[in-house]
């Protein structure tokens, strides 16, 4: 509950940014540079002078659009081809999971940096690439959870029944491995989000001056000693919206009676 | 390594303050742990401070935009700027006082027929190579040919294409003659060039090997070549018998460091004492402004960072437009706005406030002008442009967000384009008709010819103007300075009112040294490397 | 079994070959090539006709990629574009150091994460569980950057202890290297600590709610000797496999890490390939990461089907 409700906050926060940000966040105001926090500016100004408040609003925004919808793109494509092998099996299922560990091998961020360097940072290029790399291993997880159904009773009963093997994928399957893939869009999407946080850092994430919490964290941080305030909120900015994600999965998970798989983002 | 046993020191403690308070009672470990604590802070300072003493370091950093392609050829395209000014000398250089004026280094004396066509320079005698052999005009003219060498890809070349390469005369070991394809008067000038440094005469020891230069990196400079490392630390020593005389440190560390914040870090943690170049922007100076451990030296510099526009392409092609898209400049709160003031108001001039020949002229934002000459030019509801702008250049974004803001008062609706510093040289500069350009500081005749004369290849705003091109030839067969002043300036004037650049403000540049090194003037851009000491500040 | 390792060597031959094949496809797609990266602004079409002739990068993508893949067969990745220098040699030194980070940082949080795991999951729902989860979750939360700007910041800036970057002379003895490593090394162990001891927390608390576990307890078994007998045995699997992921993913995640730090591992080594180009150096990385990903994966899964013989007739 907790969980949600920091992440629906965060949502509210980001869709509404336009009419409750104090300032536009790339206006320059360089006779309040590097001020701390005031009636004026909330969480203080940047080098340029620009509102750390404003641009912690709008920072969220792209952040929250590519994490959700590439987790979207990665549960989608990643979830339905998983099915689709567990069920069919045989060889195309060894061929196509053959292919795909071979793309596990490949490094994800190796891949993502370059993308981004060919085709640039823009949005629809950040969820493709991200939801191609985290996609590839829910295609495993589907698939391993696909056959854990398969071999059950009623799947076989079903196909006893001689039913197409459209209605068993669509009407058998899908319903039972939907909750894995559930719990796999809610812990993706804080992965996302921790991912595109550390593109911004190394140079490859959403470009400038469009506010975005990795790269204002970036570029505050050599400020720390004498402009704190410049790094310590889109930091908690980052840090609420992956815990409030993670306890959110963590509740789902558990109400639907499942174990969490654990790997590292990236 | 001080480092090193610090951190041993604070490892120990750690491990003997949680034993102590592990096995002892509470209060026992906290008397406990206070000893040791003692103990270990004056082991630190005892076996710590003879080592600052024994060798005099200085550790600067070392450029890394060639991914390791670095290379120790002055003349290279990939030369490593600091590590070069330490192993060789130049034939002129700049003054120290006077960053215009050329003074002699390896070239002593020089003087020209009244045509500025044949030059004799005199070369210095009694200079020493690092591998203790003399340095004659033998080696300077190796040097020349190298750069020259179509085969070197020297960035050089192009501005010493005015020398006739084959007719370059050494009379005797002490004299140099260049012949010009035609009169320069300004020819010392352009010799003080940084990358013009003299390297040994290879010929004799292997001249078929490219790397020599590279590998050996045998010069006159004050420092010598120990090691060459692109992934950790270069290292270079002093040479006792440097022409100017010993230099001031035992040794140069050159520390590679990837990234910008990098060097702040390594400054603030006490592992950097000399970052310079402008590498530090200008929103982290304030970390070192006022301190005890660090001076800031502000260098006026004629850097500059310019919007572009294509003079052959509409609405760019129409001059109305191009002065409305001036006039509408705010330039000094650009400037403000941009890098906090530091910096001098340029009214799109390529020659800079130090040079000789600089004009000085005015240039307030005039919106109500602008607005007239748009209309005037049959934009009268305003007009929509787009500013392409790439991150190759810190700036160049935040003035674009700044340019935006001002030019909207006159009508002009700027859309920032912005594009991946990657390719940008390549895929948006000179090809899209308004783009964010960059320049390094140049003599009034380099700049003015380089980037603006209608036949070079860097001329970005594609201006093309006869009597321009003809003041330039004329200025440089012109013996009599004030009359040379007179053409250039009038140069000047048809780049401002004519072409397409727009550069609002010439940049300062800063230099954060530790306060332990001295022996630099902190008003001068151009410094001796030899002179840097390190000081006992205790 | 042998049968089975011949086939999976084989299909590790196809693995890495798609690996190669995607890696190099991508780099074509970049805009530029070494050439244009090492000339800036001061490429002429000349200059770049001149250096691209030079290092064969005037050929057809398909025949660089044939005559690099039939090296690579043998063992010879090629040379560096940059660094002029063989890629095996730069890989291997710089390998070195990330699995140096990697094994200082893996002795520290491998131990720590399974005691804090297992005290977690001992007293679920206590205060000690809430504590530690509180810290896993916030350990969790933050990126890595963040953690190693801020130790930086406080032990490196203000206190002055450890080294903030890595800039060491090749010569430096291991003794002096060390201090270099420990905060790195401390951030990678944050950031594990907090993975691998929810990971054990989730297991205990499954195996102690296990009906075996359960009926051990019923017998009147002592629960330190039910908990050390039973159940952290059966804890322990599940971890195993984890950390075996955790070193798979060890290379694609110290790339910031070593950024932050400017150590000169793998990953750093691999940015300033991406940056210039380098697309002899960038195949090489991926390829030897690759090789390590696949040999982690078939020894895990040897492993795991010599241990559990019902899976051996599955899959043989």
């Amino acid at each position: 509950m907790v969980g949600l409700t920091i992440v629906v906050v965060h949502l509210i926060l980001a869709f509404t940014a336009p009419l409750i940000a104090p300032y536009s966040p790339t206006h320059i105001e360089p006779s309040v540079r590097l001020e701390g926090p005031s009636a004026d500016h909330l969480f203080g100004t940047d080098s340029f002078g620009r509102d750390n408040l404003s641009r912690v609003l709008y920072g969220g925004r792209v952040a929250l659009l590519v994490s959700f919808t590439a987790a979207v793109v990665a549960v989608t494509w990643g979830g339905l081809l998983g099915i689709l092998l567990g069920y069919l099996g045989g060889r195309v299922d060894e061929v196509v999971m053959r292919v795909i560990d071979g793309l596990l091998a490949i490094p994800s961020l190796l891949l993502i940096m370059l993308v981004i360097l060919a085709l640039g940072s823009g949005f629809s290029v950040l969820v493709l690439t991200l939801g191609y790399g985290y996609g590839l291993t829910v295609v495993r997880i589907a698939r391993g959870a696909t056959l854990a159904i398969v071999a059950r009773d009623f799947i076989t009963a079903a196909r006893a029944r001689g039913e197409r093997s459209r209605t068993i994928v669509l009407r058998e399957l899908m319903p039972n491995v939907l909750d894995v893939l559930l719990v796999e869009f809610a812990m993706r999407s804080s992965w996302m989000l921790l991912a595109i946080a550390s593109l911004s850092f190394l140079g490859f994430g959403i470009s400038p001056p469009t506010p975005d919490w990795g790269r204002m964290v970036f570029e505050n941080s050599e400020l720390l000693a004498i402009a704190p305030w410049g790094t310590v909120f889109p930091v908690i900015a980052i840090s609420s919206m992956v815990i409030g994600i993670n306890l959110a999965s963590d509740a789902l998970s558990k109400a639907m009676g499942l174990e969490r798989t654990q790997e590292a983002p990236l | 390594m001080t480092y090193a046993k610090k951190s041993w020191a604070a490892i120990g403690l750690m491990i003997i303050a949680t034993t102590a308070i592990a096995a002892c009672s509470p209060q026992e470990a906290r008397e406990i742990e206070t000893i040791v604590e003692v103990e270990v802070t004056r082991e630190v300072e005892v076996e710590v401070a003879p080592e600052v003493d024994e060798a005099r370091v200085v550790r600067m950093v070392i450029n890394e935009d060639w991914g390791g392609a670095e290379s120790l050829d002055p003349a290279s395209a990939s030369r490593d700027t600091p590590t070069i000014e330490m192993l060789y000398s130049q034939l002129i250089r700049l003054d120290e006082e006077n960053a215009s004026l050329p003074v002699p280094a390896l070239f002593e004396s020089w003087e020209s027929d009244a045509t500025g066509t044949t030059w004799t320079f005199k070369v210095r005698e009694g200079v020493l190579f690092h591998d203790g052999t003399p340095m004659t005009s033998a080696d300077i003219l190796y040097t020349l040919r190298h750069i020259i060498d179509p085969a070197t890809n020297s960035p050089v070349a192009a501005g010493l294409d005015i020398i006739d390469g084959d007719k370059l005369e050494a009379p005797d070991d002490f004299t140099v003659i260049l012949n010009l394809k035609s009169g320069h008067s300004d020819l010392p000038l352009m010799l003080t060039d940084y990358r013009i440094r003299v390297i040994k005469d290879g010929s004799a020891d292997d001249p078929d090997s490219p790397d020599y230069i590279e590998t050996a990196a045998i010069g006159t400079g004050p420092y010598m070549l120990e090691t060459f490392d692109l992934d950790a630390v270069t290292v270079l020593t002093a040479f006792p018998d440097y022409w100017e005389g010993t230099p001031g440190a035992d040794r140069i560390e050159l520390l590679r460091i990837s990234d910008a914040s990098g060097w702040v870090r390594a400054l603030l943690a006490g592992q950097l004492d000399w970052v310079d170049q402008g590498k530090i922007g200008a929103d982290q100076l304030v970390l070192f402004r006022d301190t005890e451990d660090w001076v800031v030296h502000d260098l006026t510099t004629g850097q500059w960072q310019n919007f572009v526009m294509n003079v052959t392409v509409p609405p760019y092609d129409d001059i109305r437009v191009r002065t409305a898209m001036k006039l509408v400049v705010d330039r000094q709160a650009m400037m403000d706005a941009v890098i906090g003031g530091a910096g001098v108001v340029a009214c799109d001039n390529p020659v800079w406030p130090g040079d000789p020949y600089y004009l000085e002229m005015t240039c307030e934002q005039d919106i109500p002008r602008a607005i007239e000459l748009l209309a005037e030019a049959g934009y009268p509801d305003g007009i929509d442009v787009v500013l392409s702008v790439g991150e190759a250049n810190p700036w160049i974004v935040p003035m674009a967000v700044v340019y935006k803001e001002q030019a909207i008062e006159a009508g002009i609706r700027v859309e920032i384009n912005q594009v991946p510093a990657d390719g940008y040289w390549s895929d948006t500069w000179m090809v899209l008709p308004f783009v964010g350009s960059h320049w390094g500081e140049r003599h009034a005749d380099q700049a003015l010819t380089e980037i603006f004369r209608c036949d070079v290849r860097n001329n970005e705003s594609f201006w093309c103007n006869e009597e321009f091109d003809q003041l330039l030839v004329d200025a440089r067969g012109e013996i009599d300075f004030d009359k040379r002043v007179e053409l250039y300036q009038r140069a000047q004037v048809l780049v401002t009112e004519e072409s397409g650049a727009i550069n609002p403000f010439f940049r300062q540049e800063n230099r954060v040294v530790a306060a332990h090194i001295g022996g630099i003037n902190p008003d001068f851009r151009t410094y001796r490397f030899w002179k840097i000491t390190v000081l006992d500040l205790d | 079994m042998l049968a089975l390792i011949v086939r999976r060597l084989l299909l590790s031959v196809v693995t890495l070959t798609i690996v190669a094949v995607v890696v190099f496809a991508t780099t074509e797609l970049l805009p530029g090539d070494w050439a244009t990266a090492y000339f800036g602004r001061e490429a002429t079409p000349q200059r770049l006709e001149r250096l691209r002739a030079e290092l064969g990068l005037d050929r057809p993508a398909t025949e660089r990629f044939a005559s690099w893949f039939g090296r690579a067969l043998r063992g010879d990745l090629g040379s560096s574009l940059a660094r002029k220098e063989p890629v095996l040699g730069l890989i291997a030194s710089r390998l070195e150091k990330t699995f140096l980070l990697g094994g200082v940082a893996g002795l520290v949080s491998i131990p720590l994460a399974l005691a804090l795991g297992i005290i977690a999951g001992l007293t679920r729902g206590r205060r000690a569980d809430v504590a530690i989860s509180t810290i896993s979750l916030i350990g969790m939360s933050l990126p890595e950057f963040v953690v190693g700007t801020v130790l930086i910041f406080v032990l490196s800036i203000t206190l002055q202890i450890f080294p903030a970057l890595t800039v060491v002379r090749a010569d430096t003895s291991f003794v002096d290297f060390l201090p270099n490593i420990v905060l790195p090394a401390a951030t990678l162990t944050i950031v594990w600590v907090a993975y691998i001891l929810r990971m054990v927390r989730t297991t205990m608390i499954d195996v102690l709610a296990s009906e075996y576990v359960e009926m051990a307890t019923l017998k009147g078994i002592p629960r330190a000797r039910v908990v050390l007998r039973h159940a952290l045995p059966n804890a322990l699997l599940p971890t195993i496999n984890a950390i075996a992921l955790m070193l798979a993913a060890l290379l694609g995640g110290v790339v910031v890490i070593e950024t932050v730090f400017n150590y000169p591992g793998v990953g750093l080594l691999l940015v300033t390939a991406i940056r210039n180009r380098d697309v002899p150096l960038i195949q090489g990385i991926a390829i030897t990461i690759a090789v390590m990903y696949v040999t982690i994966n078939l020894v895990a899964d040897l492993l795991t089907t010599s241990l559990d013989p019902r899976l051996r007739s599955l899959r043989g």
